[in-house]
């Protein structure tokens, strides 16, 4: 699903069904039980869209499914058989066994691109309602862009709230250094896309803000 | 944290009475309204040598002594990602004799701290200033002053600098370290013991070598940039201490092992983890809720409401320029016929005839004209610029702008010095240094060139605005805005590369204050008018020598293929095209002169003064625009540009002519 999601984050229950092979009957009573997990919404009159929790497991599905297909093809695995292959895997890796493939593979091939993200890390450029993160990485060579968000605060082991933003394309505004006494910075999309990020203890609960905006908004009505 | 201590005193740095004061910090630190507190209206703006950097100069007085007061410009970082940082870091290291005072703002120190910690580590006499405490304090936000003081080891003076609290203070305390009655012996910055390691072996090469210091920076200082990579030192080492920079190098490469991760980040890593740590020893926090200006904050970048609010501010902007503009400019032409006019006249009458005719009525009419614009446009709208500067509003329409912008090859920042560009485009291109890479400034600046200035806006509301109606002079920005973005997503299209994408600090929300404004408008004015002055009343004198020889007709047919064929207007009004190219608002004197009267309505029809307005706001931009395009881009881009805007305008008057007329309209 993650990977069928068209630019405004909803997929359509026809295709779902027809990507897992299954008969719409069949994939709507799959989706109702993946909606009550709170892995899924429905909204009416547009589909199907992942919700936070299920888009941070899509996002680890779809690395562990990178991480096989890596690793079958470095040990000389055809890349057309490798690719069904990880699709069976990419559901029976635990956690610790990701770790030991991702580890082999980094003595298999040393790292030439930083570009991947690690256990646990999300790319910012992914994240679109409002939450608390830590900045883990830069990747990238570019010592221009790492020189200019280093100058302006944006370095790894800082905490940011990422605040809500309702179109993908548009710039995100990170909070740096807690709501009181921080200072906010607008990146790019393509800069996030080079900033890998870890979620914080207190992800998804900085609601405080928005909550209180509403209150004030209700006041003001 | 060690213990190790650099001791500097005012010694080496005190030799003559006049002290310099350096104010140093991040940007929206208060560092201007410092200055402003300090300085009066002798103000002096230089670029720095060889760069295109800015900093302002004044004097102070206190204790009846005179004080060299710096403004350096705002950085967060003396890393030298930026020419600002790059030119702030070699002023603190080559004034001699200056204190540098540096300014940090409470409500949000631990950023602010990293930029201290690099200070305090090129070794030079600091004193702190801790502005903002009142805004500290409404975030639920306290600082322990003296604790801050004791960890850093400089004196640290509480401020409040809008309201004049603190600042005299820390002058004092500059000029005592300045006349060597308080040394001051700052803390030394401690990193991870592998990275000190390193630093340390780095330095002992350095010593050993005697290395020659670049700008004077201490080793130690030398070290850390160097294993940073930084570009300007390692280039001005690299000839005679190749050994250094390759031990550099190895030494960068193995920390980058131990970490995997680039030198420069794991360094600033660590050095944002002290600041960390001694912003949360000192600070103390309440929990105050949330702040009116954060909830304007979140409004004004909410996709929504903020497209709204900006709309709104450009529609009053606007409505500003044209209302108050016009009405400012009638007083002022008014007051000049009456007064100034006449005695002009005399004095060029005492000049034999016919040059003193000549000479005298080009004088006149050009300082007239300047006049004219000058204060009534330009100044209304850099004052608003100003304001909308200093709140901070400019970054968050900068924020709502960066996807549009984006389809031209922009990103969001960019937005400021077009905006700038309908005040004047002369400044609006030098505005475009912020843009970090040449095609991004060439394609702003190619933008600025369409954006119609203050001097067009004279001319549509003389036009349109009088004859046909306010509706098409919105109607001719708009459409305006259009050919700006098709020339932009254009030029998007035909030029390589790629922009770096948009890393901008959003400042808080904070009520402009009077003094800052006020001078920010008058050294722009004061620019503008440097520039633009000289051109206009040349501009005027080649204007009345050419009438007076005789010579505007047989130039305006010319131009007439072009002018009645393509363009469908009068003949004479040819004339006013070339000479809008000297002085864009003189087109308008000329009309008057060409027609012999003051009412177009009789000689042209509506449909004639829109195409004749739309060509004038597009074609060739003025002598002065010319002149710093081919400055600040190389002369064959100047001429590209020209050369490309008079096709545009012919083609886009053209086609408004034919549409128009098709349309049954006259």
């Amino acid at each position: 699903m993650y990977r069928l999601e068209h630019g405004d984050g909803f997929v359509r229950l026809e295709e779902v069904a027809k990507e897992a092979q299954l008969s719409i009957s069949q994939a709507k009573d799959a989706l109702e039980d993946l909606s009550e997990l709170k892995v899924i919404e429905f909204v009416a009159g547009k589909g199907i869209k992942l919700a936070k929790k299920g888009k941070i497991w899509a996002m680890s599905v779809v690395r562990k499914h990178r991480l096989t297909k890596d690793f079958l093809t470095k040990l000389g695995v055809d890349p057309s058989e490798a690719h069904p292959i990880a699709h069976k895997l990419e559901h029976l890796i635990t956690e610790n066994g990701e770790r030991h493939l991702e580890e082999s593979l980094e003595r298999l091939v040393p790292a030439e691109s930083n570009d991947v993200p690690k256990n646990g890390e999300i790319r910012l450029s992914s994240l679109e309602s409002r939450c608390s993160v830590i900045i883990s990485r830069i990747t990238g060579d570019n010592e221009k862009l790492i020189k200019h968000l280093v100058s302006v605060g944006v370095i790894p082991g800082v905490t940011a709230i990422v605040k809500k933003r309702s179109n993908p394309n548009s710039p995100l505004i990170l909070r740096i250094g807690g709501l009181a006494g921080g200072f906010e910075v607008a990146v790019g999309k393509e800069v996030a896309s080079s900033i890998m990020v870890r979620p914080t203890p207190a992800w998804g609960r900085h609601r405080r803000f928005s909550r209180r905006r509403h209150r004030w908004k209700r006041d003001k009505t | 944290m060690s213990s190790i201590v650099a001791e500097i005193s005012g010694e080496s740095r005190k030799d003559e009475k006049l002290v310099t004061v350096l104010l140093v910090g991040n940007p929206n630190v208060g560092k201007s309204v410092i200055f402003n507190y300090l300085t009066g209206i002798g103000v002096t703006v230089s670029n720095y040598p060889g760069t295109t950097v800015e900093i302002t100069e004044g004097k102070a007085r206190s204790d009846g002594r005179t004080i060299l007061v710096k403004d350096l410009p705002g950085i967060y970082s003396i890393i030298a990602a930026t020419m600002d940082q790059m030119v702030a870091r070699r002023a603190i290291l080559e004034e001699k004799n200056a204190i540098v005072v540096n300014i940090i703002d409470a409500s949000n120190l631990e950023r602010n701290l990293n930029l201290t910690l690099q200070i305090l580590e090129l070794e030079v006499p600091v004193v702190i200033v801790l502005n903002m405490l009142d805004e500290a304090h409404k975030r639920g936000i306290d600082v322990d002053h003296e604790k801050l003081s004791e960890i850093l080891r400089v004196p640290v003076i509480p401020a409040v600098a809008t309201r004049g609290k603190g600042i005299k203070e820390a002058i004092e305390v500059a000029l005592q370290i300045a006349d060597k009655k308080r040394t001051v012996k700052p803390m030394k910055v401690q990193y991870g013991k592998d990275v000190e390691d390193l630093i340390h072996k780095l330095k002992k090469e350095l010593e050993s070598n005697a290395t020659k210091k670049p700008y004077g920076m201490p080793y130690r200082a030398l070290a850390i940039r160097l294993l940073e990579r930084d570009h300007e030192l390692v280039s001005i080492l690299a000839k005679s201490e190749r050994s250094v920079i390759e031990l550099a190098e190895d030494l960068a490469k193995t920390m980058e092992k131990q970490h995997a991760e680039p030198a420069i980040l794991r360094i600033a890593k660590e050095s944002s983890g002290i600041a960390n740590s001694i912003a949360e020893t000192v600070m103390l926090r309440r929990d105050e809720g949330i702040l009116l200006k954060d909830k304007l904050s979140e409004i004004t970048t909410n996709p929504h409401t903020g497209i709204l609010i900006m709309i709104g501010v450009w529609v009053g902007l606007f409505a500003l320029l044209l209302y108050g503009g016009s009405l400012l400019e009638g007083v002022i032409v008014a007051g000049w016929n009456a007064f100034i006019a006449p005695a002009l006249q005399q004095i060029f009458g005492l000049l034999p005839s016919p040059f003193g005719d000549i000479i005298g009525r080009g004088v006149i009419l050009g300082l007239e004209a300047g006049v004219a614009v000058v204060i009534p446009y330009v100044g209304l709208f850099y004052i608003a610029l100003a304001i909308l500067e200093d709140t901070g509003y400019l970054t968050r329409m900068a924020y709502l702008m960066d996807n549009t912008m984006h389809r031209l090859g922009l990103h969001g920042r960019s937005i400021i010095p077009i905006i700038a560009g309908y005040g004047c485009s002369v400044p609006a291109i030098m505005g475009t240094r912020i843009l970090e890479t040449r095609r991004e400034r060439l394609i702003a600046s190619f933008v600025i060139t369409l954006i119609p200035c203050s001097a067009r806006t004279v001319i549509i509301l003389g036009i349109l605005g009088q004859y046909v109606g306010l509706i098409p002079v919105f109607l001719i920005y708009a459409f305006d805005i259009g050919i700006v973005a098709i020339v932009g997503f254009v030029l998007n299209k035909i030029m390589k590369g790629e922009s770096l994408g948009l890393v901008m600090e959003m400042p808080p929300f904070r009520a402009p204050y009077p003094r800052p404004v006020l001078k920010k408008t008058f050294l722009r004015l004061r620019e503008f008018i440097h520039i633009a002055f000289p051109l206009l009343i040349v501009g005027s004198l080649v204007l009345s020598s050419m009438e007076f020889f005789g010579v505007l007709e047989p130039a305006a047919s010319f131009l007439s293929p072009v002018t009645v064929g393509l363009l469908g207007l009068p003949l004479l009004s040819g004339v006013a095209l070339l000479f809008g190219v000297l002085r864009k608002e003189m087109a308008l004197g000329m009309l008057v002169v060409v027609f012999g009267t003051t009412n177009f309505a009789l000689v042209m029809t509506p449909v004639q003064m829109v195409v004749f307005t739309i060509v004038l706001v597009l074609y060739i931009p003025c002598v002065a625009t010319i002149a710093v395009l081919g400055r600040e881009l190389g002369w064959r881009n100047a001429l590209i540009i020209g050369v490309s805007t008079i096709v545009i305008a012919l083609l886009i008057g053209g086609l408004v002519n034919t549409v128009l007329l098709s349309l049954g309209l006259q």
